[in-house]
C-alpha cells in the first residue's frame, strides 16, 4: 500500500469511527467508540515495534509489518490471542516489570493510555489488522535527485521545477495558471527578493513584452541588490527568534545586534550555506576564528535567558536546532522518548550535550587600543580590590580592640547593633560578624578613599562593544529524569541520533559543535537540506511543499510534491548557495503563475497551481509605505531604532523600558531595525502577525482583522507617508492626470484604468470642497510636509487622496 | 480625541447624503443590525439555545481548587504525610520530582454558602456571595501538564497549534449581533497566556472568525483616533473610496482575502464611533464602579476588563474571553495565591451580579476556569528557604458556570478523599467544549468546517453534552 493511500485509508477508517460515534450517542453507559487499528494503535506499534519487528528486521522472528505475521507471531508463540488479555504475549511483554523483557527493550515503558488502548483494542477482538508499508519514512530516507518527468507536452520554456508541478497538475487534470502581468511579477519579484516595492523608473524600464532575458536581468538585479539580505535575513531572524532583550519576566536589554547584520552580509554575499550553518553553531570553535566568526554564534544566543533557568536556554537551543534545521519535534523527547519518532530520550540528552558545554557571553568586539585601556583599569582595580579585602581582615582580625575603642563614645551606633557590641567575641555568629565588619568598614577613612579610588576607577573604563556569542567550557551532561533538570540521570556524551545519517567522530574525541553541525549539512543527512528547500519554497508561495514545515517526522505524510522538494534539496546540497535555489524558483513558470482566485479554485492543497496573494509582512507594511513615499532612509546595520510607536506599551514591566523617538534618519528606516524588546514588541508586529521571539518562529500567520485596518489608516507613520507621498507628486508633476498616474506607479507598480483615474479624481474634488469648507483642518493635514506656491486646500485634498492609495488592499499585498 | 462627531453628524456635514456610493453595508447597519453583507452576520443555532453569548474568564496558570472551592478534611488530616504509592505511579507531575511528595492540605477556612451551600474558602468571599447563581464543577480532567500545551487544547480542543479557538467556532456557528464591533473580543490583565494569539486564533476558519485582543496597557484598542488634518467627514470618504476600489479589484478578481479586506475596512470605521463609546466607562454608576472595586476608571485591571466584558456583550458581541494571569504557584503559594485571589475574586463576582441585575444572566453563559489545576502536595522549591507551592494537576480541578441556562447552584463531580481523581461526573476537555456549545445552541457534531479533505470539529471525534448541567 502506497503512503498516500494509507492517508485515504485513515481517512476513511476516522470517517467511519465518526458515524460510529453518532448513531451510538445517547446510549448510556456503552463506550460508543471501537478502538481502531489505523488510526490508533498502529502509530504507537509504528513508532515503538517497526524498529526491532518490521520488513527489516525481525528480532525473535516477530513481524508487525503484515497481517497475518501479527496471527503467526514469533518464537514465543502468537503475539495476539483475540480478545483474552492473560494469554496475549504481545501485551504480557509490554506491561512485565522484567526490564529485560519488557518492550520496547531499552526504551521507556509505554504510557498508560497507549497500555488502555492496545488493551482495549485487544479485549475488543483486535480488529482491523492490515499489511503496513513498513519503507522508510519519506523524509528519512537518503535525498536522491529523483528522475525528471517528461512529456511531449510540456512547453519549451519549462524549467526543470515546472516539469515537477506540471506533471501532478495533469494528475487531476489541471493545468498550472498562465503567468502574471508584468507589472505584477515586477512587484511581486521585488517584495519576494528585496521586500520593497519597484520605483516607478523600474516599472516604466519592465514592459508587458518583456523577454526571458529581461526577466532573468531583473531577478540577477535583484538578487544583487542589499536589500535581498534584509529581506532574507529577516526571514532567517524569525528562525533565529532574535530580539534585543533577554526575555521572560525580567525582560533586560542584550547586545547582539551585529549577529543580526552579520546574517544580513551572509545573504549578500551568498555565503555557502554549510558555511552558513556552520558558523552560527560552531564559529567560536574554528580554527584561527574571527571576531564574524564568534558573532555568527549568536544564532544560539537569541535564546531567551534567565537566571536560574539555564537549562531552559540550552532546552531552547537544542528544540530550535530541531525546528529550524531538521524539521523535528525533538522537544517531545525531552521528558520521555519520542512518542511517534524513533527518537529516544537519551538521543536528546545526546544533543544537549553539545549545547550544555557552552554560555552565551559578551564577545568584547572593541579596538586593540580601547582593550588594553580596560586591561589597565582593570589591573588597577584588582590592586585596590586587594587592599579592600586586607582592610576587612585587619577590621576583622582587631573588632575587639575597636569595639572597646569606640564603646567609649556611642553616639551613631546603631541601637541593633549595640546588642551585638555586648556578645561576648567566642559567642559572635557570622551574621553578627558581618554586621560589626561592615561597620567599622564604613567607619574607616581608608575605606571611604578606596572606595571612591574604585569608582573613579570604573568611571574610566570605556564601555567595549560586544555582541553575545558562545563560549566553550567544559560541563558533564546528564538525561534528566521525566524532563527535571533537578534529577540528573545517566551521563551521556554529545552525538547525534543514530536514525537519522551515520554519526562519526575521530577515535577518543567527544563531538564537537563543529562536528554537529558538519552532521547536519552533510549530503547524507536526509533532512536538512528538504526543511530548508521546503522554507524556501513557503517564503516564495505562502505554502511550503511538505505541511507542516517544521515537522517532517513519521506523523507528517509524504507532500503531494515529495519529488519536488527532493529536487529541491538535492539542488541546494550540490550548490551550497541560497541565491542559486531562489533563483531557479522565481524563474520557474510554476512561481510567475498568475495569483487570480479563479485559478485556485477547487485546486487540491499542495499542488501549486496559480501563486498566493499574500499581505506583506508586519516590517514590510510600513517599509513599502515609506518607499513609496519617498521617506525611506536605506542605511544597512547598526544598533536597534526607536520608531514612533503608540504610548503605554512599555507599561507593567517588571524591568522598566525605555524608548526615545530615534532622530529622523533613524526613525525613517526599515521595520527590521526597530529594536525588539521581546516582552513588548513593537505594535505594528502584534497587530501585523508578527513573531513572537520567544521560540523559533518558523512560518508566520496572516490574519485579517479590523485592528490591521485602524493601524493602517490612523497610525501617525502612514500618514507622514502620506503627506510625504503628495508633496512628492505636487512637486515632480504639473497636472492632476500625470500626478495620479505617478501615484499609481509608485504605489501599485501600474497605471491606473480609467474608471480608477475617475473615482481618484472624483475623492481629490470630494475633499478640496470638504477642506474648503473645514480650513482648520488643513495645516495639520499637510504636516511638515509643506509645497511652496501650492494652495493649501487643494494640497490637503491632495494628502487625503494619497492617503487612500496607501491602504488599498492591492497596496498591502504581494500578488 | 480628536474630532468625535457621531457617526449621523459626519453624513451630514460630508455633504455626501445617504446615497455614498460604495459604503452601503455601512449606512445599513448604522442602525439595524449585522446585514446580511457582513461575514458576522447571526446565523440559526442548530438546536434551541439557553444562551446567546459566552464570557470565559479565563485563568491563565491554574488556579488551586484545593486552596479555593474544595475542601477535603482528610487532606487537612494527612499533611505531611506521603502520596500513597497507588497515586504516586500514574501522578502526572510537571515538575516535582521527590521520590515520595507529601500530602499539602490547606490553611484556609472553607465555609458553606448560600442556599446551594457550595463550600467556599475565605480567600473568595465574593464568588462566595453568589453562590447561588453559579453552578461548580469539581471533576474537570484534561490532558497535558504543560500550560501552553494545556491552554491549546482548553482553548482549541487541541494540544498543538493550528485549530481553531473556542471563540471563533462559536462566531462561525452563530455570527454576531454586533455591527460595530468585532464578534469576539479577547481582554488581558497581568500575565499573557503562553501560547498566545493561538488562543483566539481561527485556526483554518475564515480570518474574520478570529478574536481581536484589546491591550492591556496604553489605550485598549490602538489607532481609534483619526488623526490631526482628517475630520470625520474626510476619513468616511476616504474609507469609502479604499473599498470603492477594493471593491473595483475584487470584481475584477473575486478573492475571499480580498472580501475580507473590504469587511475589516467598514468594521475599522464603525469601530472608531463604537468603541470609544465602548471604553468610555464614566457614564457608569458609582455604584457598579463599587460593585467591581474600580476606583480609577482609566487604570487597567482585571475589574476593569470585567466590567468592559458586560458592556461588550450588551453591544452584541458574540464571545468575550477575559484572561487573566498568573495562577501558576509552583512555590510560594500561600504567599502569591491570597494575592491573586484578591484581584480577581471581586470583579468575577460583579460581573456575574451586574449581568442579572441588567437581565443579560439569562442570555449569557459566563465560565470561570482554567486549563487545569494544582495538586494534593507540595512541591518543594529548588531556591533554598523558598516557601512550598503545588504542581500542576489534570485529573480533578475546578470550573464554575452561571448564567446561560445553567442550573443556578449546582455542584457537580466529587473526587476522592484527597483530591487527587475525579470519581464521578468527568467533565474532560472535550465535554466542556461539548457543552458550551450546545448552551448557545451549537451542535458540537454539526458544527464542521471542511479543511484538507476532512470535515473537523472543536471536540475532534470525542467530546459529550453535559445535560445534567442546565436547569
Amino acid at each position: 500500500m502506497r503512503y498516500r493511500n494509507l492517508y485515504t485509508y485513515i481517512l476513511t477508517a476516522l470517517l467511519v469511527s465518526v458515524a460510529h460515534q453518532r448513531s451510538a450517542c445517547g446510549q448510556d453507559g456503552e463506550d460508543p467508540l471501537d478502538v481502531s487499528y489505523e488510526k490508533q494503535v498502529l502509530p504507537i506499534i509504528k513508532a515503538k515495534c517497526f524498529r526491532c519487528h518490521g520488513s527489516k528486521k525481525q528480532e525473535g522472528g516477530l513481524r508487525l509489518d503484515l497481517a497475518e505475521s501479527w496471527l503467526a507471531g514469533g518464537d514465543s508463540g502468537p503475539a495476539i490471542v483475540s480478545g483474552n488479555i492473560e494469554e496475549n504475549t504481545l501485551f504480557q511483554r509490554l506491561i512485565t516489570s522484567d526490564k529485560s523483557s519488557r518492550m520496547p527493550l531499552d526504551a521507556a515503558r509505554l504510557n498508560d493510555s497507549e497500555l488502555q488502548l492496545i488493551r482495549k483494542w485487544i479485549t475488543e477482538g483486535a480488529q482491523g489488522l492490515v499489511d503496513v508499508d513498513d519503507e522508510e519514512h519519506w523524509a528519512f530516507g537518503a535525498i536522491t535527485r529523483p528522475d525528471i518527468p517528461t512529456s511531449e507536452n510540456f512547453p519549451s520554456t519549462h524549467s526543470i521545477v515546472d516539469s515537477f508541478t506540471t506533471s501532478v497538475a495533469h494528475e487531476v487534470n489541471r493545468e498550472l495558471a498562465p503567468s502574471a502581468s508584468a507589472s505584477t511579477l515586477i512587484r511581486r519579484l521585488h517584495f519576494d527578493l528585496t521586500g520593497l516595492p519597484p520605483t516607478p523608473e523600474a516599472v516604466d524600464s519592465f514592459n508587458a513584452d518583456f523577454t526571458e532575458q529581461d526577466y532573468e536581468q531583473l531577478v540577477d538585479k535583484l538578487l544583487a541588490s542589499p536589500a535581498f539580505g534584509e529581506r532574507w535575513g529577516r526571514h532567517w531572524l524569525d528562525l533565529a527568534r532574535y530580539a534585543d532583550s533577554t526575555g521572560y519576566e525580567s525582560d533586560r536589554p542584550r547586545q547582539i545586534w551585529h549577529y543580526r547584520d552579520w546574517v544580513i552580509s551572509s545573504f549578500n554575499s551568498d555565503r555557502p550555506i554549510s558555511e552558513f550553518i556552520l558558523h552560527q553553531l560552531a564559529g567560536d570553535l574554528l580554527h584561527n576564528a574571527t571576531p564574524d566568526m564568534h558573532i555568527a554564534t549568536g544564532f544560539h544566543c537569541n535564546a531567551m535567558k534567565d537566571p536560574g533557568v539555564r537549562h531552559e536556554a540550552v532546552f531552547d537551543r537544542v528544540n530550535t536546532t530541531g525546528a529550524v534545521l531538521l524539521g523535528l519535534t525533538l522537544e517531545c523527547a525531552q521528558c520521555h522518548d519520542h512518542k511517534t519518532d524513533p527518537l529516544t530520550q537519551s538521543e536528546y540528552y545526546q544533543l544537549y550535550a553539545f549545547f550544555n558545554t557552552s554560555d552565551a557571553v559578551p564577545f568584547d568586539l572593541s579596538d586593540e587600543a580601547t582593550r588594553q585601556a580596560n586591561a589597565e583599569v582593570d589591573n588597577k582595580i584588582a590592586d585596590v580590590d586587594k587592599s579592600l579585602i586586607t582592610l576587612k581582615e585587619e577590621i576583622t582580625n582587631t573588632l575587639d580592640a575597636l569595639i572597646a575603642n569606640r564603646i567609649k563614645q556611642p553616639e551613631g551606633i546603631p541601637e541593633g547593633l549595640i546588642a551585638i557590641f555586648n556578645i561576648p567575641s567566642a559567642e559572635r555568629s557570622k551574621s553578627e560578624i558581618n554586621q560589626l565588619v561592615t561597620f567599622f568598614e564604613k567607619e574607616s577613612p581608608r575605606f571611604e578613599s578606596l572606595t571612591e579610588e574604585k569608582k573613579q576607577l570604573e568611571a574610566t573604563r570605556i564601555t567595549p562593544t560586544t555582541s553575545l556569542a558562545l563560549r566553550f567550557g567544559q560541563r558533564p551532561t546528564h538525561l534528566f529524569i521525566r524532563g527535571n533538570h533537578t534529577q540528573p540521570g545517566d551521563e551521556v556524551i554529545a552525538s547525534a541520533p543514530s536514525f537519522l545519517n551515520d554519526w562519526t567522530v575521530p577515535d577518543g574525541n567527544h563531538g564537537s559543535r563543529i562536528d554537529l553541525s558538519n552532521w547536519i549539512t552533510s549530503p547524507a543527512n536526509p533532512l536538512f537540506a528538504r526543511v530548508t528547500a521546503n522554507r524556501i519554497w513557503m517564503r516564495l508561495f505562502g505554502d511550503p511543499i511538505c505541511e507542516p514545515e517544521n515537522d517532517l517526522g513519521i506523523q507528517t505524510a509524504r507532500p503531494t510534491h515529495a519529488k519536488l522538494l527532493d529536487y529541491l534539496a538535492s539542488r541546494l546540497l550540490e550548490t551550497d548557495s541560497f541565491k542559486s535555489i531562489i533563483r531557479e524558483i522565481v524563474t520557474s513558470s510554476t512561481y510567475k503563475q498568475s495569483s487570480a482566485a479563479k485559478y485556485r479554485k477547487g485546486v487540491p492543497t499542495g499542488h501549486f497551481i496559480g501563486q498566493q496573494r499574500l499581505r506583506l509582512e508586519a516590517e514590510l507594511l510600513r517599509d513599502n509605505a515609506l518607499a513609496a513615499s519617498g521617506l525611506l532612509v536605506n542605511k544597512i546595520g547598526g544598533p536597534g531604532v526607536f520608531p514612533h510607536q503608540q504610548d503605554g506599551i512599555l507599561q507593567n514591566r517588571a524591568t522598566p523600558a525605555t524608548w526615545t523617538v530615534s532622530e529622523v534618519a533613524d526613525r525613517l528606516r526599515r521595520g527590521m531595525y526597530t529594536y525588539i524588546w521581546r516582552l513588548t514588541p513593537h505594535p505594528m508586529v502584534t497587530i501585523f502577525d508578527g513573531p513572537e521571539m520567544t521560540t523559533a518562529c518558523t512560518r508566520r500567520s496572516r490574519s485579517t482583522v479590523a485592528i490591521q485596518s485602524l493601524a493602517l489608516l490612523n497610525d501617525p507613520v502612514f500618514v507622514e507617508c502620506a503627506q510625504a507621498l503628495a508633496r512628492r507628486l505636487l512637486t515632480s508633476h504639473e497636472t492632476d492626470a500625470q500626478r495620479i498616474e505617478w501615484m499609481f506607479k509608485s504605489c501599485l507598480g501600474r497605471n491606473p484604468s480609467i474608471d480608477e483615474a475617475a473615482t481618484i479624481q472624483e475623492l481629490l474634488e470630494e475633499h478640496t470642497e470638504l477642506y474648503r469648507l473645514n480650513e482648520e483642518h488643513i495645516e495639520f493635514a499637510i504636516g511638515e510636509y509643506n509645497v511652496q506656491g501650492m494652495d493649501a486646500t487643494r494640497h490637503a485634498a491632495w494628502v487625503a487622496t494619497c492617503r487612500t492609495v496607501l491602504n488599498l488592499d492591492e497596496f498591502i499585498t504581494r500578488e | 480625541m480628536y474630532t468625535q462627531a457621531t457617526r449621523r453628524m459626519f453624513f451630514r456635514s460630508s455633504g455626501l447624503g445617504l446615497a455614498g456610493v460604495a459604503l452601503p453595508s455601512l449606512l445599513d447597519q448604522e442602525v439595524t443590525a449585522a446585514s446580511p453583507s457582513t461575514p458576522y452576520s447571526p446565523k440559526q443555532p442548530h438546536i434551541p439555545a439557553s444562551a446567546k453569548n459566552i464570557i470565559f474568564m479565563y485563568q491563565i496558570g491554574a488556579p488551586s481548587q484545593l486552596d479555593m472551592f474544595v475542601p477535603k478534611p482528610e487532606l487537612n488530616k494527612r499533611d505531611g504525610e506521603p502520596l500513597p504509592e497507588s497515586y504516586l505511579e500514574r501522578a502526572n507531575f510537571a515538575q516535582i520530582q521527590d521520590a515520595r511528595p507529601a500530602l499539602m492540605g490547606t490553611p484556609y477556612k472553607f465555609k458553606q454558602h448560600g442556599e446551594a451551600g457550595h463550600w467556599v474558602s475565605e480567600l473568595m468571599p465574593y464568588t462566595a456571595k453568589i453562590s447561588d447563581m453559579i453552578s461548580y464543577v469539581h471533576s474537570c480532567e484534561a490532558e497535558d501538564t504543560n500550560h501552553m500545551f494545556g491552554e491549546l487544547h482548553m482553548n482549541t480542543g487541541w494540544r498543538r497549534f493550528g485549530r481553531p479557538s473556542l471563540g471563533s467556532w462559536v462566531l462561525y456557528g452563530l455570527g454576531s449581533e454586533s455591527a460595530n464591533l468585532p464578534g469576539f473580543m479577547v481582554l488581558r490583565s497581568g500575565m499573557h497566556p503562553r501560547s498566545k494569539g493561538a488562543n483566539w486564533g481561527n485556526g483554518f476558519l475564515p480570518a474574520t472568525m478570529q478574536g481581536t485582543p484589546m491591550q492591556f496597557s496604553g489605550s485598549p484598542i490602538f489607532n481609534l483616533d483619526t488623526p490631526p488634518g482628517f475630520p470625520q467627514s474626510s476619513q468616511a470618504a476616504t474609507v469609502r473610496a479604499i473599498n470603492k476600489l477594493n471593491r473595483k479589484r475584487l470584481f475584477e478578481n473575486p478573492d475571499p482575502s480580498i472580501e475580507a479586506r473590504i469587511a475589516s475596512y467598514e468594521l475599522a470605521f464603525r469601530m472608531q464611533s463604537a468603541a470609544p463609546e465602548l471604553l468610555d466607562l464614566s457614564k457608569e454608576s458609582a455604584a457598579t464602579l463599587q460593585m467591581y472595586g474600580i476606583t480609577d476608571i482609566k487604570a487597567p485591571s482585571y475589574a476593569r476588563n470585567c466590567l468592559l466584558a458586560r458592556r461588550l456583550i450588551e453591544r452584541g458581541v458574540r464571545f468575550v474571553e477575559v484572561f487573566h494571569g498568573d495562577w501558576d504557584h509552583h512555590t510560594s503559594i500561600y504567599q502569591r495565591l491570597p494575592n491573586e485571589c484578591k484581584t480577581t475574586d471581586q470583579g468575577s463576582a460583579a460581573l456575574v451580579t451586574d449581568l442579572a441585575q441588567r437581565g443579560l444572566l439569562d442570555d449569557t453563559l459566563v465560565i470561570w476556569g482554567s486549563e487545569f489545576g494544582r495538586s494534593s502536595v507540595a512541591q518543594k522549591s529548588q531556591m533554598p528557604g523558598e516557601p512550598v507551592g503545588r504542581d500542576h494537576h489534570v485529573e480533578a480541578f475546578t470550573m464554575w458556570f452561571a448564567g446561560g441556562g445553567v442550573k443556578p447552584g449546582a455542584s457537580i463531580g466529587q473526587t476522592d478523599d484527597i483530591g487527587f481523581d475525579s470519581i464521578t461526573d468527568k467533565y474532560h476537555v472535550h465535554d466542556l467544549h461539548a457543552t458550551m456549545l450546545h448552551a448557545v445552541g451549537l451542535d458540537h457534531e454539526q458544527l464542521t468546517y471542511r479543511h484538507q479533505g476532512r470535515d473537523y470539529r472543536l471536540t475532534d471525534i470525542h467530546g459529550n453534552v453535559k445535560h445534567e448541567l442546565f436547569a
